[in-house]
C-alpha cells in the first residue's frame, strides 16, 4: 500500500498526485514511469514520473482523468492508500551533453518533462521547454519549469497566452529560422508526438517520443505495449518509452490504442454518483 | 389566416402564429439559431437568429418576431453575419472553445474523429457532445476563426453526485433551454438560473442535489441542451448513434413512444420520441442499462446431472422436447406476463393448446408496480415460465421446469432448462397499452449472445416436438395470423404519465426482475417511502 501525501487539480482535469514510495524515489531516473493500481481490482495503468525526492521518499505524478481507472485515482484523497505502485519502469532517457535540447510537452507531458529538463540542464545542455495547451487556464507548472530550463515557451491553441498554436509550430519556426536543435524530446498525446516528428524529420533533428500504448505488466512479459519502430517489434515498457519519432509506425500505434475503445466506454457507463452523500440528505437514507 | 412575406427575396406564405424563424425553416431557408427549440416557446436570449426587416428598427430576433403581411426579411446581410459572429465569439468566451479555432482541426478530425473520455471537458476533443454539438455547427456556419479576447473558465466543479445526470457547468452557455423545458414539463421546475451577473449558472435552490430538489429525472433537460454541459451518464461517450429506431416503452402500461439509439447493434440510449411531454425515469434512463447488463442470459443451458450445462440451441431444444413429451395434457403449464408481446403470447397459447394439449396457459397482468405473481394449478408437473413469477417453494412439486428469461433468478437456478430470451427493444411485435390500444415494438438492438425472441424459441421448441403449423418466419407473420388492428406509436399524449410527474409512481419490477438490481440509479429515487416491494420469487 502506498499513501497519497498530496493531491491537487493543477489545471482542469489535470491532477498532481504525490505518493509515498521511498524505494522508487531512491532509484528513479528521468523519463521513467510507474504502473499503478488504485485498488485491488483496478486495471494497471502506466503514469510518467514527473518528479521525486529521494530524501523524503515522495514521488509526483500527473494524472489526467480519462476513464475508469484514472477516475478511481483522482477521486482518492490525501491519506488514502493506493493498492500497488510498481517502478521505476522503462529505460531512462539518455541524459548526456547534446547541446541544445528542446522539450516539447502537452497535457500530462508538461509535468513529465520537469525532471528531464532539470537533468538535461545539469548535463550542461541548453534547455528550451515548449509547453502547449488549448487555453491559458490549462497551463500549469510554469514556475517549476522556468526554474529548470533556459527558456520556457508557452503556446495556446486559442492564442490566449504566449504563442498561438502548438509546440510543433514553435519547433518548426525555429528550425526554419536556422536555429540548431540537437535533440527534441516530445511527451504528450500521440497526435502531438506524431506531428512533431513529421516536422523535425526533414531537418534531420534527432527526435525522441515517449510512447504511451496500452500496457499491462510493464516488465516485457505480456506484449500488450508492442510498437513497431524501424519495422522491428519493440515493447514500449522495456525497450521504451522513448523511441525515434521518425521510425515509429504511427498508424499501428493508433490502431492498437483503440483496440479496447468500446470496452473502455463500457467501463465508465455504470459508474455510480461520485460525491459522498451528505448526512441528512434524502439520498443518505437509501 | 395566412400571410405572405418575402425572405431573402423569395415570397413565402406563413402559417398562423408563426415566427419569422419558423417560417424560414419550414421553407428550408436556414437562419442560425441557438436558444430556441421546437418544444419551447420563443425566448430571444442568444441573439444568433438576428435578421433585418424593412421598416423595423435594429436587428430583430427572428425566433421571437411574429410574421406580418408584406414583411420583407433579409437573413444574410453582411451586417447580420458580422453581428452573429461577434455574438458567438462572446458566447464562446465562457465555453471551452480552443478546438473551434484550432489550426490543426482538420488533421485532428482525421486522426481522432471520436471524442476521448475525460472527467472534465476542456475542448471538443474531450467533449461527450462533440458529434452532435450545435455550437460546433454554428461556428462552422459563421466561419469562426478566432476569439476577440482571452476566454475565461468558470472553474466550477463537475457535478456527478446525482443519478443518471452529469453536469459540467463550465460548458454551459446559459441559453436556458433546460430551465424552460423543466418549467414547461413539470408543475414546479427543479432547476433555475441561480446567482447573478457573471456568476449566473444553472442550479437548484439552496444548493440541493437534483434528488433532494425533487427532480423527476425525465431527462428532458439533457435532450434540449445544445452543449455537452448536461449529459446522460450512461450514454455520454457512445457518440452519435449509428441507428435510431422508434419503438414503444414496455416498462409500464403508459406505452410511451421512444426513440432508441444504438451503436454497432448495442442499445446506447433512449428518449421521448417527440419530447412534447416528459417520459419517466425508466423510459429515459433505464432501458440501455437494463438490456445491456453483464449478467444477461446469453446461452441455452440444460441440467445434466446436478449442473446446468451450456449447449447449442439445437441440442438444448432437442433435449427439452424429449423430456417435455412426458408431460402432455394438464400436467403442463406455461406462465407469462403481459410484458411479452401479443405475438409471443399468441404463440405461447397455441403451444400450450396445440402442442401440449393443456388448458393451463397462465397470463399475468402485472400490478401497478410491475409485480407479476401467479400460483401453479394443482396437478401441474412441468412448466415453462418467461420470468420469475411463482414462489420458489412452489417449484418443489415440479418434475420439469423450463425458464425462458433475460436474467438469471432464484427460479432459473432451480430450472432444468434455461433459455436466453430477447426482450423489450430487442424484438419486434405489438403490445397493448393501458387504454387497450395496440402499440408497436420495433427491434432497436441485437439481443446479447445467442438470446432469441420468445416467439421464436417457442416455435422451434414446437418444431422439435414434431408439431405442425409453427413454421413462422417473423413477428409480422404472427401479427398477420392474429389479425389485430395496426399498431400505432403514441408520440404525443395529453399529459405526462404518472411516473413522469413523480418518479415514486414508477414500476419497480419488469417481468419478475427488480429494476433497481439492474439499473442502480433508480435506487436513489424511492417509491412507497423507500420500501421497494419485493416478490419472493424475484428476490
Amino acid at each position: 500500500m502506498f499513501k497519497i501525501l498530496h493531491k491537487q487539480e493543477v489545471a482542469p482535469n489535470v491532477h498532481e498526485i504525490v505518493i509515498e514510495a521511498p524505494a522508487i524515489a531512491k532509484k528513479a531516473q528521468p523519463g521513467q514511469f510507474l504502473i499503478l493500481m488504485a485498488d485491488e481490482k483496478s486495471e494497471r495503468v502506466p503514469y510518467t514520473l514527473s518528479d521525486w525526492d529521494a530524501d523524503t521518499g515522495a514521488v509526483t505524478l500527473i494524472v489526467l482523468e480519462a476513464g475508469h481507472s484514472s477516475r478511481k485515482l483522482i477521486l482518492m484523497e490525501p491519506g488514502d492508500q493506493i493498492e500497488h505502485v510498481v517502478g521505476p519502469l522503462g529505460v531512462p532517457l539518455e541524459i548526456g551533453h547534446h547541446g541544445t535540447v528542446a522539450l516539447a510537452a502537452g497535457c500530462y507531458g508538461i509535468g513529465a518533462i520537469l525532471s528531464i529538463a532539470r537533468a538535461m540542464r545539469k548535463a550542461r545542455n541548453r534547455v528550451i521547454a515548449i509547453v502547449e495547451a488549448r487555453s491559458h487556464y490549462l497551463h500549469y507548472y510554469e514556475d517549476q519549469l522556468r526554474e529548470v530550463s533556459d527558456e520556457l515557451i508557452q503556446t495556446t491553441i486559442d492564442g490566449s497566452e504566449g504563442i498561438k498554436g502548438h509546440a510543433v509550430d514553435v519547433i518548426k519556426k525555429r528550425l526554419e529560422d536556422g536555429e540548431q536543435l540537437d535533440l527534441v524530446v516530445v511527451v504528450g498525446c500521440p497526435f502531438m508526438m506524431m506531428l512533431t516528428g513529421r516536422e523535425t524529420e526533414p531537418h534531420k533533428v534527432r527526435t525522441l517520443v515517449a510512447l504511451n500504448p496500452i500496457m499491462v505488466d510493464g516488465t516485457g512479459m505480456c506484449g500488450a505495449c508492442r510498437v513497431s519502430v524501424s519495422g522491428e517489434m519493440k515493447f514500449a515498457c522495456v525497450d521504451g518509452p522513448f523511441f525515434d519519432a521518425h521510425a515509429v509506425d504511427w498508424d499501428e500505434l493508433w490502431d492498437r490504442k483503440a483496440a479496447y475503445s468500446q470496452e473502455e466506454i463500457q467501463s465508465v457507463e455504470r459508474t455510480e454518483p461520485v460525491v459522498p452523500l451528505r448526512p441528512g440528505s434524502r439520498t443518505d437514507t437509501l | 389566416m395566412t400571410r405572405t412575406l418575402t425572405i431573402d427575396g423569395k415570397a413565402v406564405t406563413a402559417r398562423d402564429g408563426e415566427t419569422v424563424l419558423e417560417c424560414a425553416l419550414r421553407n428550408e431557408m436556414s437562419i442560425p439559431h441557438l436558444c430556441t427549440h421546437p418544444n419551447l416557446p420563443p425566448f430571444g436570449a442568444c441573439r444568433m437568429c438576428l435578421v433585418e426587416i424593412d421598416g423595423m428598427r435594429g436587428y430583430p430576433a427572428s425566433c421571437s418576431t411574429p410574421v406580418a403581411e408584406g414583411m420583407r426579411v433579409q437573413t444574410n446581410t453582411d451586417a447580420v453575419r458580422r453581428l452573429r459572429r461577434k455574438t458567438l465569439e462572446l458566447i464562446l468566451l465562457e465555453h471551452p472553445s480552443a478546438c473551434l479555432v484550432c489550426d490543426k482541426r482538420e488533421l485532428c478530425e482525421r486522426y481522432r474523429p471520436k471524442a476521448e473520455k475525460a472527467g472534465c471537458t476542456t475542448g471538443c476533443h474531450t467533449c461527450n457532445n462533440k458529434e452532435v454539438c450545435e455550437i460546433r455547427v454554428l461556428s462552422e456556419q459563421l466561419n469562426l476563426a478566432a476569439l476577440p479576447v482571452a476566454p475565461s473558465y468558470r472553474e466550477m466543479p463537475i457535478e456527478r453526485s446525482d443519478p443518471f445526470i452529469d453536469r459540467d457547468l463550465n460548458l454551459c452557455i446559459l441559453c436556458g433551454r433546460c430551465i424552460r423545458i423543466c418549467e414547461a414539463h413539470h408543475d414546479e421546475a427543479t432547476i433555475a438560473f441561480v446567482g447573478r451577473g457573471s456568476k449566473t449558472r444553472i442550479g437548484q435552490a439552496f444548493g440541493r442535489s437534483l434528488v433532494d430538489a425533487g427532480c423527476r429525472f425525465c431527462g428532458s433537460c439533457i435532450d434540449v441542451c445544445p452543449t455537452g454541459s448536461l449529459s446522460d451518464r450512461y450514454a455520454k461517450w457512445r457518440g452519435k448513434p449509428d441507428a435510431v429506431v422508434e419503438t414503444t416503452c414496455v416498462f409500464c402500461e403508459a406505452a410511451c413512444a421512444l426513440s432508441v439509439s444504438s451503436t454497432r447493434g448495442r442499445i446506447s440510449g433512449a428518449k421521448a420520441l417527440r419530447g412534447g411531454v416528459p417520459i419517466c425515469v425508466l423510459g429515459r434512463f433505464a432501458l440501455p442499462e437494463f438490456v445491456n447488463g453483464v449478467t444477461r442470459l446469453t446461452v441455452p443451458s440444460v441440467r445434466v446431472g446436478e449442473v446446468l450445462r451450456e449447449m447449442p440451441w439445437e441440442e438444448a431444444l432437442e433435449r427439452t422436447s424429449r423430456k417435455l413429451k412426458q408431460f402432455t395434457g394438464n400436467t403442463f403449464a406455461l406462465v407469462c406476463d403481459t410484458t411479452s408481446t401479443l405475438e409471443d403470447r399468441h404463440l405461447f397459447e397455441r403451444f400450450v393448446q396445440e402442442v401440449m394439449g393443456s388448458a393451463h396457459y397462465i397470463e399475468i397482468e402485472p400490478d401497478r408496480r410491475g409485480v407479476s405473481r401467479a400460483g401453479l394449478p394443482d396437478g401441474v408437473k412441468a412448466a415453462l415460465m418467461t420470468g420469475a413469477f411463482v414462489e420458489s417453494a412452489e417449484l418443489d412439486r415440479l418434475d420439469f421446469l423450463i425458464v425462458q428469461d433475460c436474467y438469471p433468478t432464484a427460479i432459473s437456478e432451480q430450472a432444468d432448462v434455461v433459455l436466453p430470451a430477447a426482450v423489450f427493444a430487442e424484438v419486434d411485435g405489438t403490445v397493448v397499452d393501458g387504454d387497450g390500444h395496440f402499440r408497436p415494438l420495433r427491434q432497436a438492438g441485437k439481443p446479447p449472445g445467442q438470446a432469441r425472441a420468445e416467439w421464436r424459441i417457442v416455435t422451434e421448441l414446437a418444431g422439435a416436438m414434431g408439431a405442425k403449423g409453427f413454421d413462422l418466419e417473423s413477428a409480422t407473420d404472427i401479427t398477420r395470423e392474429l389479425g389485430t388492428a395496426e399498431a400505432k406509436l403514441l408520440p404525443e399524449r395529453g399529459a405526462a404519465p404518472a411516473a413522469a410527474a413523480k418518479p415514486g409512481n414508477r414500476r419497480t419490477h419488469f417481468r419478475g426482475h427488480r429494476i433497481d438490481e439492474r439499473v442502480r440509479g433508480v435506487r436513489y429515487l424511492p417509491v412507497d417511502n423507500g420500501a421497494v416491494p419485493v416478490t419472493a420469487a424475484g428476490g
